[in-house]
């Protein structure tokens, strides 16, 4: 094994080239992504100002808690999740594949497109034009484009899996390619459902239901295990653990996905098998999540301390746990015992967000911190600054989710007793969304650090010296080169 | 520790970069090669782990799946709704009464658009418009009138021995079949009038018959209709509104 784990002279080069390549899409793709995450956590903390003291926009409609919230999940969800997870599966699939992007600027448009519309759907938000339906708020004339842009992008990280040299593949390839074809089929069947003028309206709130579940566990879960999968046996220097696992989770999580999310209106007017079907399947997501969670302990086994100290590997790691608990939340508020308690709630805010941010989004971080040094050729500036995003990132989101459940179970004991009124629930969740402010405060200043690294970063302004890689802790003595180096010396 | 690697590619430097440090990132030179994927059979504790998680998932559906009955929305089976609360403020009035009464009250809420002409009191107006109470075209036979609801009437009618000459509307296009039946029992039963109930069934079959009929009708034409037909329907049993002998809902 010791002797794989150095690349050969040729590989290094080819390497070199396929990062210098994707430069430009990646730098585009993760500032704009950066970009519009601290705008959404912005807006976290003020739409969570605004519930309790609406009096401070009183004279702004547009600036009241029914617009600002879903201006801020929409900026979160399309325009830093997805981006983010552009950036990233391209990086992925090009070095996976081995192919240098030949057409960098198509996909910077095709980007710049993909901003605009972003842009001007969350304006549409602003200006009352949205749809009102949880993470499809955009103007209803707009998907087509949206659409659209995603195809001109994506179709070039289908095209160089077509074109890849080594005719079989990684784990990581099918995750991307999985979410790639994932998101038109739902994206248009959900907008084509709720946009039309006939058809049951609780049926479209059910799609949007589906909608959302299907973006958390299948669009973007699978960017997040695709990098998890490719960071953890890179940074540790083994290969994963065990394939056949790695592929039972990959096929379990496929098939079991699209049946959740109806599970978030049970007990409402839908045929009483439609949610129940949502809550086995999210039962049955515990197969995937404890499938990539063993595999990749397995695979960092007797390396676990490394995550002290390399940022991708902590990140990717704590997003790891994180899939377990966001699934373990979702079994139990998509089931009936405590579900009928917590559902139509601030807490499936919550859990949502803990799959969103506490799960994919820290994966992500942790592939940027691996990706960007090698796309842009100088290391991250402090690593203090690192180790500060990580721990104010998961407080933040802990925090987060914790009080949006306490919020939901407050509320939903009140949802639940007749005798008392709508108002009184929200009045309930009220002082636990103070807190939720907080937790987006922790989350802004975290993505403070995180912004202005990555801004140092993209104007190459990065370290420069001889010390190697910027490191969470002061780095040991068997770590990365040096471990390789022992090996070597050890077979020698 | 590959100071010495050849640099074959010094064409495509970005600024900041020379060529002697950047050709090959240092972050590029020291990661490992590109992950594989080792062989480990799936273990036994994760085969059950997986197996148990199937069998709970399944359990779950088997206990709330409703029947996959696409009517049913109570996911648990003989569910039975909790009695409805009485709140302050809020209490649901049951009503009691024969359903005759129901409907004759409905009727003489539909009874509002007849009575301009016609008069609240069922007596119309002399020498313009003719009287319901104890008038013949209401109390005779139900075809009749229900042949009257469609296109109304134009030119000369005698009522009660008196000829009146004007123009009764068309009601038909207006009312359901419901509330017509609603307005023609309210008439025929009101005003010592004492006819027979006239249900939504029956007018259904009069709006069959006569509802696409433009003309509206002289005497002679009426006069045609025998005076004892019969809107064809089913009775029903004043107290129930169903018919006679059925058991009453809800009981």
């Amino acid at each position: 094994m010791s002797t794989d784990t150095l690349p050969a002279v040729d590989d290094l080069h080819l390497r070199a080239r396929i990062d210098r390549s994707l430069r430009y899409p990646l730098l585009f793709f993760f500032t704009s992504a950066a970009a519009w995450l601290s705008l959404s956590s912005l807006l976290g903390f003020f739409s969570a100002l605004t519930l309790n003291v609406p009096e401070l926009v009183d004279r702004f409609p547009y600036l009241q808690y029914g617009r600002l919230h879903p201006v801020h999940l929409n900026a979160l969800i399309y325009g830093w999740a997805m981006q983010a997870g552009f950036g990233v599966a391209l990086w992925l699939m090009a070095r996976l594949t081995r192919n240098v992007l030949r057409n960098p600027v198509t996909l910077v448009v095709a980007g710049h497109v993909w901003n605009l519309v972003v842009s001007v759907g969350l304006l549409s938000i602003l200006f009352g034009w949205g749809t009102s339906m949880p993470w499809l708020d955009f103007h209803g004339g707009l998907w087509p484009v949206l659409l659209l842009s995603y195809i001109s992008i994506v179709i070039w990280i289908v095209g160089m899996f077509a074109s890849r040299s080594d005719k079989g593949a990684f784990i990581s390839q099918l995750y991307i390619l999985a979410s790639i074809f994932w998101f038109p089929w739902i994206y248009i069947t959900a907008n084509g459902f709720i946009h039309q003028e006939s058809g049951p309206a609780v049926m479209k709130a059910g799609i949007n239901a589906w909608y959302i579940s299907n973006m958390i566990y299948m669009v973007f879960a699978p960017i997040a295990l695709a990098a998890s999968y490719y960071i953890v046996p890179k940074v540790t220097g083994r290969p994963v653990f065990s394939y056949a696992l790695a592929n039972i989770g990959f096929w379990t999580l496929v098939i079991f996905t699209g049946w959740t999310g109806m599970n978030r209106y049970m007990g409402g007017p839908l045929p009483a098998w439609l949610p129940t079907v949502g809550s086995t399947a999210s039962i049955f997501l515990f197969i995937p999540a404890l499938a990539a969670f063993y595999n990749q302990v397995k695979t960092m086994e007797g390396k676990l301390a490394w995550a002290n100290y390399s940022p991708a590997l902590r990140f990717a790691f704590f997003g790891s746990i994180a899939f377990i608990v966001g699934v373990a939340l979702n079994v139990i508020i998509a089931t009936f015992p405590v579900g009928k308690t917590l559902q139509l709630t601030q807490a499936q805010g919550g859990v949502d967000l803990v799959g969103v941010y506490g799960f994919f989004t820290m994966t992500v971080f942790g592939a940027i911190y691996f990706i960007v040094p090698r796309v842009v050729g100088c290391e991250w500036p402090n690593g203090q600054m690192i180790r500060f995003h990580f721990w104010f990132s998961a407080y933040g989101v802990g925090a987060i989710a914790a009080f949006m459940i306490f919020a939901g179970l407050a509320q939903g004991y009140v949802i639940g007793n007749y005798t008392e009124e709508f108002t009184t629930a929200v009045e309930r969740g009220k002082p636990y969304l103070a807190a939720l402010a907080i937790g987006w405060f922790l989350i802004g200043l975290s993505n403070i650090s995180f912004v202005a690294q990555l801004g140092l970063m993209a104007i190459r302004r990065g370290r420069r010296d001889e010390e190697g890689p910027t490191l969470i802790h002061k780095k040991p003595e068997d770590y990365f080169t040096n471990e390789l180096v022992a090996e070597k010396a050890a077979q020698a | 520790m590959n100071e010495e690697l050849p640099n074959p590619d010094t064409t495509h430097l970005d600024y900041g970069e020379r060529s002697s440090v950047a050709e090959i990132h240092a972050a590029v030179q020291r990661e490992k090669r590109e992950p594989l994927s080792a062989f480990q059979p799936v273990s036994m504790i994760a085969v059950v782990t997986g197996g148990l998680i199937l069998v709970l998932g399944g359990t779950y559906l088997g206990a709330y799946n409703g029947g996959f009955d696409l009517r049913q929305t109570y996911a648990v089976a003989n569910y039975e709704a909790a009695p409805r609360p009485v709140i302050p403020g809020f209490e649901i009035k049951q009503d009691n009464r024969p359903w005759i009464d129901r409907w004759m009250e409905d009727g003489k809420e539909v009874y509002a658009t007849c009575a301009a002409c016609h008069q609240p009191n069922g007596n119309g107006l002399v020498g313009q418009f003719p009287p319901l109470a104890g008038s013949e075209w209401v109390n005779q036979g139900t075809e009749r009138l229900g042949a009257i609801m469609f296109p109304g009437i134009m030119g000369a009618l005698s009522v009660k021995g008196q000829v009146y000459n004007g123009v009764m509307p068309a009601q038909g296009a207006l009312l359901s079949d419901k509330q017509l039946a609603q307005v023609m029992t309210y008439i025929r039963r009101n005003w010592g009038n004492s006819g027979s109930i006239v249900t939504e069934e029956m007018v259904k079959y009069a709006r069959e018959k006569y509802g696409s009929r433009v003309q509206p009708w002289s005497e002679a034409e009426l006069l045609a209709i025998p005076a004892d037909a019969m809107l064809p329907g089913a009775e029903v049993d004043p107290q129930t509104g169903l018919a006679p002998g059925a058991a009453p809902a809800g009981s």
